[in-house]
């Protein structure tokens, strides 16, 4: 059975999934890749299901060794892979021989990298998901992040997966459309109003729409704290606990925002003057520190079509591999 | 029409159906009622459920749901219908006493474990034992889960108890932590940062992640806290 050993990791290399379902109301925070929609691309780019365990991996140098021959795919951005030297590219199924060197050293632009591997990652099932829990340290690898000299295991590969590895072997590559492609480089995030937008005051909005927004060295995967202009609330309303959910823009005392991240809790007391709509998570995962980005509205009905377009996107490519491989 | 519930979107995955604006038992009551209600309907592309303290959030599938929609429709808003045909049928008042169980915490309240409990008995000018009296003389209602897993936020203290979270927060409180804020106990279950008052410790564990159910208590129940000695918590630990 094929292993990837760990020669270096970085800062923040965790086991994830598409998130844990089914246990918010007991505390239990979704958790799975900070953009669901590359690691399940990355996945379906090597013939497994779009929820399989993927590394994702932050921008920080990261070297892997095989032990066998395997199909890996890198979807996202922040880091350049080579593989014994050589550039290796992204967003397409990648045939690695055994024994040989994998390295995430050369920064590139963008901040997450998702890597998957034919069958999928073997990791830690902790109420129903793969994705690390770090605070309790469950799920995942032993509930933690990868550190030097751990040794992944993947499971066997799909039929599909199978037919890949002895195709791309021989100089064969598939590489999906290009407008399927999402685009990691835009700094632009789209909103839907929040249940309390309203309280906003007319300066608070326009800075809102007019303004840039800095992710300062305040974010994890709980959340992201956003640096701009001070917004004001028409009038300060107490807030009783209520339900927010990955995307979720707070408006906290001092008048900054928090966008909340996959690892979110279920609930929390501040005014929710947004949503980052679901389709932009990829540009989420993408942003690093120091990033200006600049908000726009659209209509739930708009954020609702864009999130099913990518849905129908994944779906394609995942079509198109099949029918190339099987 | 005067619906007793209103319905808003709080993403594109989610929705909140709101029953209230207070924290308090009735409403308690009614966000219960809707949950079980809700357990029992056909929900399309449903994921989950989280109750609050004056809501029910429920998430669902897009890509289920877009199945069922008209074509261009918002999906929200069908789904808002469908759920507002369906709720028509809901009798707030259909409490489901499947709770009448109480539920018994230990609790050791003496100085090691109850950080703040002298701090508190200061701030209501009242002696400590009063302060564990008052504590464990009401039968508490877990209103919600959150901030950690297995978080009971439970309410509703006595008057006389109702205390301001604390003015810096805690970086470390200790697991099993039994704290007040405002007028609502909680216990920590797991180690983490915290604001509330600490006044005691309970040897049980709320969070235990090696079993199956890993959760000792759920949304709904009824709980009394029970005063134990500092002797009893450690014949408990072992």
């Amino acid at each position: 059975m094929g292993k990837i050993k760990l020669v270096q990791a970085g800062v923040q290399t965790t086991i994830q999934d598409n998130g844990r379902f089914g246990y918010q109301s007991y505390g239990i925070s979704v958790g799975g890749s900070m953009s669901v929609y590359l690691g399940s691309l990355a996945n379906i780019l090597v013939g497994n299901k779009p929820g399989m365990p993927v590394l994702e991996i932050v921008q920080s140098p990261n070297e892997f060794l095989t032990t066998d021959n395997c199909v890996v795919s890198f979807c996202g951005g922040g880091l350049t892979p080579t593989v014994n030297g050589q550039e290796l590219s992204v967003f397409e199924p990648v045939f690695i021989d055994s024994n040989s060197l994998i390295q995430l050293k050369k920064p590139a632009p963008g901040f997450r990298m998702y890597m998957a591997v034919e069958g999928g990652f073997k990791a830690d099932l902790f109420l129903n998901s793969y994705s690390t829990y770090l605070s309790i340290k469950a799920g995942g690898y032993e509930g933690r992040l990868l550190k030097k000299n751990d040794e992944l295991e993947y499971n066997e590969p799909s039929a599909i997966g199978l037919n890949m590895r002895s195709l791309l072997k021989y100089n064969f590559y598939f590489k999906p459309a290009v407008s399927l492609l999402p685009d990691i480089s835009s700094r632009t995030i789209r909103l839907i109003k929040g249940n309390e937008f309203d309280l906003l005051t007319s300066d608070a909005i326009e800075a809102l729409t007019n303004t840039a927004f800095k992710l300062g060295n305040d974010y994890n995967r709980m959340g992201y704290r956003l640096q701009g202009k001070v917004l004001e609330l028409k009038e300060r309303k107490e807030m009783i606990s209520t339900a927010v959910c990955k995307g979720t823009v707070q408006l906290v005392p001092g008048g900054q925002l928090i966008a909340l991240m996959a690892d979110c809790q279920a609930v929390g007391g501040y005014p929710r003057i947004a949503k980052i709509i679901e389709a932009d998570f990829i540009v989420c995962s993408q942003l690093k520190p120091g990033d200006e980005i600049n908000f726009s509205f659209v209509s739930l009905q708009e954020a609702e079509q864009l999130y099913l377009k990518q849905q129908q996107h994944l779906q394609l490519i995942q079509d198109t591999v099949a029918e190339t491989f099987s | 029409m005067n619906r007793p519930f209103h319905i808003y979107p709080l993403g594109e995955t989610a929705l909140t159906i709101e029953v209230g604006d207070e924290i308090s038992e009735a409403v308690q009551a009614k966000v219960l009622s809707l949950q079980h209600f809700l357990q029992q309907l056909y929900i399309p592309g449903f994921i989950e459920m989280v109750p609050a303290y004056c809501s029910v959030t429920v998430y669902y599938d897009l890509n289920e749901i877009v199945k069922k929609a008209p074509v261009n429709a918002c999906l929200f808003q069908w789904l808002q219908h469908y759920l507002e045909e369906q709720l028509s049928n809901w009798d707030t008042e259909h409490t489901f006493s499947s709770t009448t169980v109480i539920k018994e915490i230990p609790v050791c309240y003496d100085e090691p474990f109850g950080l703040d409990i002298k701090e508190v008995a200061d701030y209501h000018h009242l002696p400590v034992e009063k302060i564990i009296e008052l504590h464990t003389s009401t039968v508490y209602k877990v209103y919600m889960m959150g901030f950690s897993p297995g978080f009971p936020y439970m309410g509703i203290l006595p008057a006389s108890l109702i205390t301001p979270r604390k003015s810096s927060p805690r970086v470390r409180v200790p697991a099993g932590s039994v704290a007040i804020s405002g007028n609502q106990t909680g216990v920590y279950p797991i180690e983490s940062p915290g604001g509330w008052n600490i006044i005691g410790r309970t040897p049980l564990k709320l969070f235990d992640k090696a079993k199956d159910n890993p959760f000792l208590l759920n949304t709904g129940d009824s709980i009394k806290f029970i005063p134990i000695t500092q002797q009893q918590f450690e014949q408990w630990e072992k």
